[in-house]
């Protein structure tokens, strides 16, 4: 006998699972009919063919590689720089006011604009493709870090003063532990970020990834190909989310 | 016998450039192995004493003379946990990590009674066992002396009647002074040997408590008469 909430969790799925469902058989309906020209939306079948060669001549596992590759690439460079300026800001809060200007300008620059510049700069290499996801994944990963060690309980450092912590003590046993839930929601957030920049980085005269694959798919009229690789995307994206929410949930198990 | 003295305490604070005077020379000694409490009504600058006394405001002027080498411990209002740690480790938080014994943490979870509760984090805690746990924390550096800021008054009646009999079994086995913050005149009058009544920022009267444990309940005579002595003077 399942318990209510169990019975209520399968509700919950089986009701998202309908719209996708729904999706599915409107899409198999309107290409079945050829409502519109398989150029423009090639049948479920075919997309599905078109996923298993590209699966199976490599191609798929290759650029994901490649795309992963830059993307924690960059993911790690805004989680350095983030660990640089947070230990920087409690080190000395007279720095921290020198920084927040430019970093607010940076923030609501989207990276897509600076792509002109990124390649004036820094060439049509891996530099300016990793520089798109840094710019993509700094910010929610700064913020919250920030945000989480800065806006830390008043109270519970009162405890580590009253103990006779040092500043370093009281950072490394009450600021940053206090700050890890916020900490872990601004990883989860650039990871998620970092994904739907790939496309922009690849956008840069790239010969791999995913995000090339879609583009070249789609120069090559290969609608069935560019469709595939957006799923193939969407999926991974959601695995990526799925897997970094229950590690958050297991750290954060006790609070 | 060792005593803490306050010289001329004065404290302001400044809101809108106005100037709030909440300590208005303070003057008073404490006995360093006593349970001392400071009674007064909300708002007249008791926990801004101890915050001072525990160096956690800094006076606009006075003195404060501890016995030598005395490292007081603070209790506070609330139990102030850390959220992420297990009561054994609260428990530990304030030791190095190299001095811990194991012996000596079960023995400190077991004087405030939490035996058996060593792995629960404090989301599960009641308010009661909490604070105790807060207390344990203290307790574990066996400091001399601990300042409490009204500790338990944000428990219930029973809870907290409890937790000052915890509080003088305690002191009995330790032999630690307390200096103790409260609005509350029975349970001033249960916990101390001094009472402190506190005024407008100054400290206005001292009372000696001599009665037995039985004599400090309620509903005794002698304690309602210390009681109303107070009262005159509040």
């Amino acid at each position: 006998m399942k318990s209510l909430k169990d019975r209520n969790k399968i509700k919950i799925f089986l009701k998202q699972i309908f719209i996708f469902a729904l999706i599915f058989v409107l899409w198999e309906f309107v290409t079945r009919k050829a409502l519109v020209s398989s150029f423009v939306l090639p049948s479920p079948e075919q997309v599905y063919e078109t996923f298993i060669e590209i699966l199976q001549n490599g191609e798929l596992i290759s650029n994901i590689v490649v795309s992963l590759r830059r993307l924690f690439t960059g993911f790690g460079i805004s989680c350095g720089i983030t660990f640089i300026l947070v230990i920087l800001a409690v080190l000395s809060p007279a720095l921290r006011s020198y920084f927040q200007g430019i970093l607010t300008v940076l923030r609501h620059t989207p990276p897509l604009s600076l792509i002109p510049l990124l390649i004036l700069w820094l060439g049509i290499g891996e530099a300016p493709k990793i520089t798109v996801i840094v710019l993509a994944t700094l910010f929610p990963i700064l913020l919250n870090t920030e945000h989480g060690i800065f806006y830390c309980d008043k109270k519970l450092i009162e405890v580590g003063q009253i103990f006779g912590f040092s500043r370093k003590k009281i950072f490394f046993k009450i600021m940053l532990p206090s700050a890890l839930p916020e900490i872990l929601l601004g990883l989860c957030l650039g990871i998620g970020y970092a994904w739907r920049a790939i496309i922009s980085a690849e956008l840069i005269a790239a010969t791999s990834g995913i995000g090339y694959m879609i583009l070249d798919a789609r120069a090559m009229a290969r609608t069935d190909k560019v469709i595939a690789g957006v799923l193939v995307i969407a999926v991974l994206g959601v695995v990526t989310d799925f897997l970094t929410q229950k590690l958050v949930k297991i750290i954060t198990a006790n609070r | 016998m060792a005593q803490i003295t306050v010289e001329n305490l004065t404290k302001y604070f400044e809101t809108d450039g106005e100037k709030q005077l909440v300590l208005q020379g303070v003057n008073a000694s404490f006995e360093e192995n006593e349970v001392s409490v400071i009674l007064g009504r909300s708002g007249v600058g008791k926990t801004v004493m101890l915050r001072i006394m525990a160096g956690l405001l800094e006076p606009s002027s006075g003195k404060i003379t501890f016995p030598g080498g005395l490292k007081p411990g603070f209790v506070f209002q609330e139990a102030r946990l850390m959220p992420w740690l297990s009561v054994w480790d609260n428990v530990n938080f304030g030791l190095e990590k190299f001095q811990i014994d194991k012996g000596k943490t079960q023995a400190v979870i077991d004087l405030v009674a939490l035996t058996g509760h060593e792995k629960t984090f404090p989301a599960d805690l009641s308010g009661g066992m909490a604070h105790r746990v807060a207390l344990a924390r203290m307790l574990i550096c066996r400091p001399r002396l601990i300042f409490m800021d009204e500790p338990f008054s944000a428990l219930d009646y029973f809870t907290r009647a409890m937790l000052q009999k915890e509080l003088l079994r305690i002191k009995k086995e330790t032999g630690m002074g307390v200096i103790f913050v409260t609005h509350n005149l029975d349970e001033a009058v249960r916990i101390a040997d001094s009472i402190y009544v506190m005024s407008n920022g100054v400290i206005t009267e001292k009372f000696r408590v001599n009665l037995t444990e039985n004599e400090r309940e309620s509903y005794s005579l002698k304690a309602l008469d210390i009681k109303n002595e107070i009262l005159r003077n509040l």
